[in-house]
């Protein structure tokens, strides 16, 4: 009866840390309240983290890449801009030396990256939905990955 | 306080580029099978981008070892987010390539430019670089498949004995008359980098000490027509232009001739990775025994064969090593040349 009773604890356990496992694994696009009310299409995000302008009604949209974590970078490069790393890079500084263009921010601190959605209406960026939900100030608008 | 500041940190930004470069060459002249000369230029080629809201600035300055010069000087102001109007000394826009590319190296696949792309003050032999107002304006369809339409109009370029000389905006001179550009692209993703497109331009252009000529010349227009393609696949990456120049020539007795010339390249690039990538290039100029304006340009290249390989290594930095094989209306030589490009930060 105890090992039949340790048995299913085991497998309680295995399948909540498994599902667990599974709601970690999911990347999700956030903004700012404000700019979460709109419609943002995937060309418009396409558009924002490839450095060119974009307006939501009176809102000028600004990506915020999120340098937190080398796999979430792999993650938007994948599946945001669908180029290299290198490819990616080339562009923007091909953008920029064009016609001006101005970079995405890049942020590698959580807590600095979530006060620039916080404070800018027309910021826009990705997290790990796990990350998403501990700060009320900003806004899930769709998730862009998941692990399965 | 802090919320207003983060959102200036976002919306308000000033980036600063630095292009260095230094490059080692060699000629051996093909006519008397002697080395020709060697050289090593090192270059350093700064771009200073801002954006504050609606309004972008955009400054490029180029110091060498026998230049500089601010290449480029742009205020540009976005009435929506498909346009841009700038005002400033700009590269010309029917020439695809110019745009494309600048005074730096690191971002150019090749050492040697297309010589149909060449500036000024490289020998190159078509108007650059111009003074005045330049729109540029994207439109994208339901199907996503963009038009990009740039017009512009400034003051272009003088001819004298030396070949071209564009607008200074820190030392104007006059006799610098109007130059206009149209060119449209078509672009099968409008964010995409695939694009074909088709242009054309006028020059007016006053001339100064032209004395080659017999009488000289007091004054010429030159206008072109082009069209060229840029297009990638897989590791391939095919970048060609071919331009038709007319040009109108008065001389100071009060005659004229019509001459018109050819230009064009294909350049073929194959990257093996992201770190190696091989290209050849190939450009030919059709006309130049019937041209009088050519003859003001005895050192550009008229037909050139290229090959080469660059590899990328560490952060932003490239090795390239170029043979080429060149012929302007003054010589014929064979060339190596091995470079170093980065880019800071």
């Amino acid at each position: 009866m105890i090992a039949r009773l340790a048995a299913s604890a085991i497998l309680a356990l295995i399948a909540l840390a498994s599902s667990s496992a599974r709601a970690a694994d999911v990347v999700v696009l956030v903004a700012n309240p404000e700019l979460a009310k709109l419609d943002i299409s995937s060309v418009t995000v396409r558009k924002v983290f490839l450095g060119l302008p974009a307006r939501r009604g009176d809102v000028e949209v600004h990506g915020l890449r999120n340098a937190t974590d080398p796999q979430l970078t792999d993650i938007f490069l994948q599946t945001v801009v669908s180029m290299s790393a290198w490819s990616y890079d080339r562009r923007l500084l091909a953008q920029a030396l064009q016609n001006g263009a101005p970079l995405p921010v890049e942020i590698s601190n959580r807590e600095e990256l979530v006060r620039r959605l916080t404070a800018d209406p027309g910021a826009l960026s990705y997290m790990w939905y796990r990350d998403a939900v501990r700060y009320p100030g900003i806004k899930i608008v769709r998730v862009i990955w998941r692990s399965d | 306080v802090a919320d207003v500041a983060g959102a200036a940190d976002t919306s308000n930004r000033t980036d600063a580029f630095f292009y260095l470069s230094g490059k080692a060459e060699r000629n051996f002249n093909r006519t008397d099978h002697e080395v020709d000369g060697s050289e090593a230029s090192p270059s350093v080629d700064a771009l200073i981008t801002s954006s504050i809201g609606q309004f972008r600035g955009l400054a490029e300055y180029l110091l060498t070892d026998d230049e500089h010069d601010l290449e480029r000087f742009e205020l540009g102001w976005a009435p929506d987010e498909d346009t841009m109007v700038w005002i400033g000394r700009y590269h010309r826009p029917y020439s695809y390539g110019n745009t494309l590319h600048h005074h730096g190296q690191y971002l150019q696949t090749t050492i040697e430019r297309p010589a149909l792309e060449e500036w000024e003050d490289d020998d190159g032999y078509l108007p650059a670089h111009a003074t005045g107002l330049l729109m540029e304006t994207h439109q994208t369809s339901e199907t996503g498949s963009g038009l990009h339409v740039a017009l512009a109009a400034g003051a272009g370029t003088v001819l004298d004995e030396n070949g071209l000389k564009p607008f200074d905006v820190l030392h104007p001179e006059s006799g610098h008359d109007l130059g206009g550009d149209l060119r449209v692209a078509y672009l099968p993703d409008a964010l995409g980098e695939n694009s074909i497109g088709a242009s054309v331009s006028y020059s007016k252009m006053e001339c100064k000490s032209c004395e080659s000529s017999a009488p000289p010349l007091s004054d010429l227009y030159l206008g072109t027509a082009s069209g060229y393609v840029d297009w990638r696949l897989h590791q391939w990456h095919l970048l060609s232009t071919v331009i038709y120049a007319r040009g109108e020539l008065n001389h100071t007795d009060g005659s004229s001739s019509d001459q018109s010339f050819w230009s064009g390249y294909a350049q073929v690039e194959f990257a093996a990775s992201d770190r190696w990538t091989a290209y050849v290039r190939q450009e030919n100029r059709w006309g130049d025994r019937n041209s009088e304006y050519l003859t003001y340009f005895r050192d550009s290249i008229s037909q050139a064969s290229i090959a080469g390989i660059r590899f990328e290594f560490l952060r932003r930095q490239a090795l390239t090593l170029e043979l080429s094989r060149e012929h302007s209306p003054a010589d014929d030589f064979s060339k190596i040349a091995i470079q170093w490009s980065a880019l800071v930060p």
